[in-house]
């Protein structure tokens, strides 16, 4: 179960959301009656948050990273985490090894499981 | 038809963005496959109103939207070319008069109310072009011909 970055809460599900922009047009016609029109053109921003501290998750690709994030494939943890071991570009957590591919200045890691169980092993046993 | 003080353009319609927000609960099913639980949805909210569909600018309308869009409530530009005439507190503008209200124009944006007692507007109309005729005579008897 993927944990929280802020809290370490193990999470077993996230809370998004979807903020839907819409462009309505107000008319008054030559006879006085006026009427809203609906445009279609609508704009969408998802925000991802860890239910129990409601801190935001910064996700790179917030609709496309929320199943990764939840299946542990890609996993975002403080670069102090107690349960990391790190080398490089590479860490260690429960027992599967990640690649780092990104780290920001706000000390957070963004890492990526490295699927290939051959390489994870070779890669595992230098890390333990 | 009224017109965007800022570009110009006439104006059939006016656009407002509204937002508004829904919540889900995302998990994985037993499958591993992802589930999105509607969980709740906020109020329509007005981010901005009034605003220009050509240019995309806020027009600062502080009465009622349907007034400015029958042109009895009026934002323009002192430099307006459409402005015929201008005595004290009181324009032409389209063959109309308008009332200027100090309180919400600005040097850079007239707010202009209709004069609709059509007896005053008259009034105010002949007044007007006569104190503009005494300072430029050739102006308005050119455009009457």
């Amino acid at each position: 179960m993927p944990k929280c970055p802020f809290c370490g809460a193990e999470l077993n599900h996230l809370v998004v959301h979807e903020l839907v922009c819409t462009k309505h047009a107000y008319k008054v016609h030559s006879n006085g009656q006026w009427e809203w029109q609906y445009d279609d053109e609508k704009g969408r921003e998802y925000t991802v948050f860890c239910p129990e501290c409601y801190e935001e998750i910064p996700l790179h690709n917030c609709i496309s990273d929320v199943e990764d994030f939840l299946d542990e494939e890609y996993i975002i943890l403080r670069s102090d985490d107690p349960e990391i071991k790190r080398k490089g570009g590479l860490a260690l957590f429960r027992g599967k090894v990640y690649k780092v591919i990104d780290e920001s200045d706000d000390g957070l890691l963004y890492l990526e499981l490295v699927e290939d169980e051959t390489v994870a092993d070779i890669i595992g046993a230098g890390l333990e | 038809m009224p017109k965007c003080p800022f570009c110009g353009k006439e104006i059939e319609y006016l656009h407002s963005w509204y937002q508004e927000v829904t919540r889900y609960i995302v998990s994985l099913d037993e499958d591993g496959n992802l589930q999105w639980e509607q969980d709740f949805v906020s109020d329509s909210e007005a981010l901005e109103t009034d605003v220009c569909p050509h240019c995309e600018r806020h027009i600062p309308i502080h009465d009622d939207t349907e007034e400015f869009l029958k042109e009895r409530y009026v934002v323009l530009r002192p430099d307006d070319p459409e402005i015929e005439a201008r005595k004290d507190n009181f324009i032409i503008f389209r063959g109309r008069v308008y009332k200027i209200d100090e309180g919400e124009s600005s040097p850079d944006l007239l707010i202009l109310r209709l004069v609709e007692d059509e007896l005053v507007a008259d009034i105010i109309k002949t007044d007007v072009e006569n104190s503009q005729m005494e300072r430029c005579p050739n102006v308005l008897s050119a455009g009457r011909r």
